[in-house]
């Protein structure tokens, strides 16, 4: 016992004596290392948090136990089965002027019973809005320039703005980017006034069950006694699955950044501590000279790298928890979400287990070969120390392999344990993959090239890249790697900025006319000639509903529940379909032909469809499709398949027929406009409102200064993101830079002795961190470039925007860190 | 004299180390004793096998043939932590380049070994160590870092923790090599009034013949072999 004592007491004190002499670089290690750590505590925190508040308050987020949606009212039989335990609400979009302006607002009719759990929380606090009024939520007031107590008309209704809309039960206030928000009780409503908008309102009964353990059941039975096609039966979990999948999906991202922040931190830790360990082989063999046992010197480093360890789980948790509080207060200003739920301390337990796991997996290579490496060798040269046997070389590499698996499980664990974490991690690994293999060809490459090279310093700066023991392969692996994340963040920001320019780029179009009958266009011409604007694009929408697809009635394809079974939203959602005889410039036909020749007797209906949308309803050319043109049954026959550009602001649609079929059916108009004078347009806006009050009118600018809000939120995280990553790849160069530095001393005393001028020494080590840059950065952006086109094509679905001022400024960057630190090395 | 009187005794040894494709015998069949209290000068040209030999006493390599027996311990029969342990109680060694850890100061480099060798308090261990540095006339620099010392001062700091353990065999492999004249001198005569103080016996490395004769006696090793 006593001899475990005098060891560790021994430890001790040598890691505090060994450690003392480089205390600044040691608090900058686990500064580097906290720092992605609390990335990691935070985001992990934050996303938990949201999903389990969700969990939590599911009832009060949907407002029921159970839901029930559809495009017809509900049949009184259903909801008298529920006594008083329920609500219905009504919505629909439409047109809310004030004295001043119009502005399309999403009207929500609900019972005074509505909700049944949770609350609409309005200022002044109280209930009377029901009585005197209606609520507007804060966008609409301003967009409509109301406040409290002014007067609004609604469906042709005078009405008061009793209260101002904080929050209600249902979606996120994001959803409400065009049409925000107005609450109404429905006895406000003359009778009927909804119900003749016919297909344009949303009706939905919301119940609650005395015996919560009953909804699965409930549920179950409902949907059994309604037809799927037209009624929706949705549970309060179910709903707000879907919305955990939203927060999943943000939690992905941001594990996925921390985890690539804590590669990036690792490497450069794995670069430290191999240079420390290394630079103490002379201590151990003093150790073991002086009669320490192995035992001795593995628990002396052991300890020390445990240390750092320990530092960085302290800086890390403290920035987690700081952080994850500033990311919980973001989430509940932007959310409406109710986060009650506390840090969930498992999460700091994994992460710092993820670190320390990561931190030994650094430092376990190293940690073998210092305490196996003779210490007689080691005293005995002025140089560098023995090579490393072959044996012990994949030894390491077998550690290395095998503590890296643990970490990828670790994080799975860490991400979901799901397939999406998987497929995250797949990516993430593949890409420090093809870095280390980029990083291998360039090493490759500079041995050839150094070959044809005339001038000294340059040759010997490309030979010091291939030999042995040289950083090449970590340096422009990892610098490549952090080069190619900040290159792919940039062209996402870069492309999401592209979306700044909607509404005034593509043929200027600023205002959208949607349910404009065929007998008002004239009506509408004049109005639009009237404030200076012109008509851009004029499309018929006729609306119909899929009745079969390949013969199989619908109602027969929602009662299965196979996995390739489509979306429900896919076959039951009301389609706004159009009749035209040409392309429009934002699609372009990716199979069968376009229609081109006459409509045959008898015969299906020739008719186009969105790729996705085929894909989704599992249908290809030749299949056929029956729909429900406003109670017409019409056969159709797919005979092509388009891709459209949905980014570009013009209208298009899922599925387009020929003309000569759907002209005479119940029909309204799409336009795109465009007036460009502020006052014109609102005062256009006002008119056609009036004149023609079933029109649906959208101000594209408006819609585009809320996005560029959301814009510029994603932006401060984006440049968050490039900020954290910058900071950790510098701390990453300053390593090496350092690391090499005392590294090298030896080496160019050496050089110094047989003669050679401290200029061409200067110029060697220059060249050679100059060179590192070059293949660092030509890996890296190059990686950079297609990790970034890909995102934009694949995930953002828009053409990739490269902004090439700021790759630029990136590639400088990179070279000119490299020279710094290769100045720091030769100085 | 008998085989236990020796504290370190070579017989028939034989090393060889791999370089590149070849192997170098480095010493070939070397039969040496040391007895206690001995002061042995081990002289000859570079890469004869000198420093060989002495880590080979130390038992920080193993021979590949005969026996080497240190204290009445065959080196070969004990496992590496053993020989660590027998290291830290029966030899001091000194460095040519002083070997001292540049974050120690001068008291704790001279604490170390009796540190690794533990079940002592710290005061008594650090008690110790101040009288090792008095008896290297250093009392006034215990607190220095080995960079704040001269070469000579290293090389003293490099003796007292040699001789803090008390030790019955000192190995010092080129002592003077780095120093000048009167530093050699310095050093020389406390490693060797020391020794005597303590009774320890002392092989030397070197290569300068008037060091080699302030030693009892003197052993040449020529291309691994002892003539």
């Amino acid at each position: 016992m006593n001899g475990i004592l005098d060891t560790l007491t021994f430890a001790v004190r040598f890691v505090i004596r060994d450690t003392r002499g480089a205390w600044a670089r040691f608090l900058w290690f686990g500064v580097l290392l906290g720092t992605s750590l609390a990335v990691l505590i935070a985001s992990q925190g934050a996303v938990s948090s949201l999903r389990a508040s969700i969990r939590a308050c599911a009832r009060e987020l949907v407002g029921g136990d159970i839901v029930i949606t559809s495009k017809k009212p509900i049949p009184a039989e259903i909801a008298s089965r529920f006594g008083q335990h329920k609500a219905f609400e009504e919505r629909l979009r439409t047109m809310v002027r004030s004295s001043t302006a119009a502005q399309l607002a999403q009207l929500r009719a609900v019972d005074d019973e509505y909700p049944l759990f949770g609350s609409i929380e309005v200022v002044p606090k109280s209930t009377a809005w029901r009585s005197a009024g209606v609520a507007l939520e804060r966008t609409l007031m301003d967009r409509l320039g109301v406040k409290v107590g002014d007067q609004v008309e609604v469906l042709g209704i005078s009405l008061t703005v009793a209260a101002e809309l904080v929050s209600a039960p249902g979606d996120i206030s994001a959803a409400y980017v065009v049409a925000p928000r107005l609450y109404i009780s429905r006895s406000m409503l003359p009778s009927g006034i909804l119900s003749a908008r016919g297909s344009m309102v949303d009706y939905s009964l919301f119940l609650k069950l005395e015996r919560v353990n009953h909804v699965d059941e409930t549920a179950a039975q409902l949907r059994s006694q309604l037809d799927p096609a037209t009624f929706t039966v949705d549970t309060a979990v179910k709903r707000t699955e879907r919305l955990s999948l939203v927060v999943s999906s943000i939690g992905s991202l941001a594990s996925t950044v921390s985890l690539a922040t804590m590669t990036l931190a690792l490497l450069a830790i794995t670069l430290a501590i191999r240079f420390h360990l290394r630079s103490k082989r002379p201590v151990a063999a003093v150790l073991r000279a002086t009669g320490a046992t192995m035992q001795q010197i593995r628990l002396c480093f052991f300890l020390q790298t445990s240390l750092l360890g320990v530092l960085a789980a302290i800086l890390g948790v403290l920035g987690g928890l700081a952080l994850y509080e500033v990311l919980v207060s973001i989430a509940r200003t932007s959310t409406e979400l109710r986060i009650t739920e506390s840090f969930d301390p498992m999460i700091i337990g994994a992460s710092v287990g993820f670190m320390v796991l990561s931190l030994l997996w650094a430092a376990a290579p190293p940690l073998h070969h210092i305490s196996s490496t003779s210490a007689f060798a080691v005293l005995r040269s002025d140089l560098e120390g023995p090579p490393q046997p072959a044996l012990q070389r994949r030894f390491d590499l077998c550690v290395r392999l095998l503590s890296g698996f643990s970490i990828l499980v670790l994080a799975w664990l860490l991400l979901g344990a799901d397939k999406s974490a998987a497929i995250l991690l797949g990516g993430a690994a593949s890409t420090i993959a093809t870095s280390v293999s980029l990083a291998w060809g360039a090493r490759w490459s500079a041995k050839w090239v150094g070959e044809y090279v005339d001038y000294f310093p340059l040759r010997c700066a490309l030979r010091n890249l291939h030999r042995p023991g040289n950083q090449t392969l970590a340096v422009v692996s990892s610098i490549a790697l952090a080069l190619s994340l900040l290159c792919a963040v940039s062209v996402v920001e870069s492309t999401l900025g592209t979306l700044r320019g909607i509404g005034t780029d593509y043929g200027e179009a600023n205002v959208f006319l949607y349910e404009l009958f065929p007998e008002q266009t004239t009506l509408a011409t004049r109005v639009i000639e009237k404030h200076g604007g012109r008509a851009l694009q004029q499309l018929p929408v006729v609306l119909m509903r899929l009745q079969a697809i390949k013969g199989t009635p619908i109602s027969e394809i929602l009662r299965t529940d196979g996995t390739d079974t489509p979306p429900r939203w896919a076959l039951t959602r009301e389609y706004w379909t159009s009749y035209r005889d040409h392309l429009i410039p934002n699609e372009r036909i990716t199979g069968g032909q376009w229609f081109d020749g006459p409509l045959l007797n008898g015969e299906p209906v020739p008719v186009s469809l969105e790729d996705a949308l085929a894909e989704r309803l599992g249908v290809s050319i030749g299949d056929t499709l029956e729909w429900d043109v406003q109670g017409l049954s019409v056969l159709t026959r797919v005979t092509s398949i388009r891709d459209i550009l949905w980014e570009r602001f013009e209208r298009n649609s899922f599925v387009v027929f020929p003309s000569g079929v759907l002209e005479e059916a119940p029909q309204f108009l799409f336009w795109s406009l465009s007036l460009r004078d502020p006052g014109a347009r609102s005062a256009f806006i006002r008119e056609i409102s009036a004149v023609a009050p079933n029109v649906s009118v959208i101000d594209l600018t408006l819609v585009v200064n809320e996005v560029l809000s959301v814009l510029s939120t994603i932006g401060i995280g984006l440049k968050l993101l490039l900020g954290i990553i910058a900071f950790t790849a510098t701390g990453l160069l300053a390593i090496t830079a350092l690391g090499a530095r005392a590294e090298r001393a030896p080496e160019l005393m050496l050089l110094a002795r047989i003669g050679m001028r401290r200029s061409i020494k200067r110029s060697i080590v220059r060249f050679e961190f100059l060179l590192l840059g070059v293949l660092a950065t030509m890996c890296g952006i190059g990686f950079g470039l297609g990790v970034g086109w890909s995102i934009a094509y694949w995930a953002l679905h828009v053409p990739a925007n490269f902004n090439w001022l700021s790759i630029t400024a990136l590639s400088l960057a990179s070279l000119v860190s490299c020279w710094a630190a290769g100045r720091l090395v030769s100085s | 004299m008998s085989g236990c009187d020796y504290v370190l005794s070579f017989n028939s040894v034989g090393k060889s180390f791999r370089s590149g494709q070849s192997d170098i015998q480095a010493l070939k069949n070397v039969s040496l004793q040391i007895a206690a209290g001995e002061t042995v000068a081990l002289v000859g040209p570079s890469g004869s096998g000198k420093s060989t030999l002495l880590s080979l006493g130390a038992g920080l390599e193993l021979p590949d043939t005969g026996t080497i027996v240190l204290d009445g311990n065959e080196l070969s029969s004990l496992n590496e932590d053993d020989r660590s342990i027998l290291r830290n109680r029966v030899i001091g060694f000194v460095y040519q380049n002083f070997q001292l850890l540049p974050t120690f100061t001068a008291l704790e480099n001279v604490a170390l070994p009796l540190e690794i060798l533990g079940g002592a308090r710290f005061s008594s261990i650090r008690r110790r160590a101040l009288s090792a540095l008095e008896e290297v006339g250093l009392s006034a620099r215990i607190d220095h870092y080995p960079a704040q010392l001269s070469g000579g001062e290293q090389q003293r700091v490099a003796v007292a923790r040699a001789l803090v353990t008390h030790p019955k065999l000192i190995l010092a492999d080129e002592p003077t090599g780095n120093l000048d004249r009167a530093n050699t001198q310095t050093v020389l005569s406390l490693m060797r009034e020391l020794s005597s103080r303590h009774g320890a016996s002392v092989v030397l490395v070197t290569h300068d013949e008037e060091v080699a004769a302030t030693m009892g006696r003197k052993v040449q090793l020529r291309d691994g072999i002892l003539t």
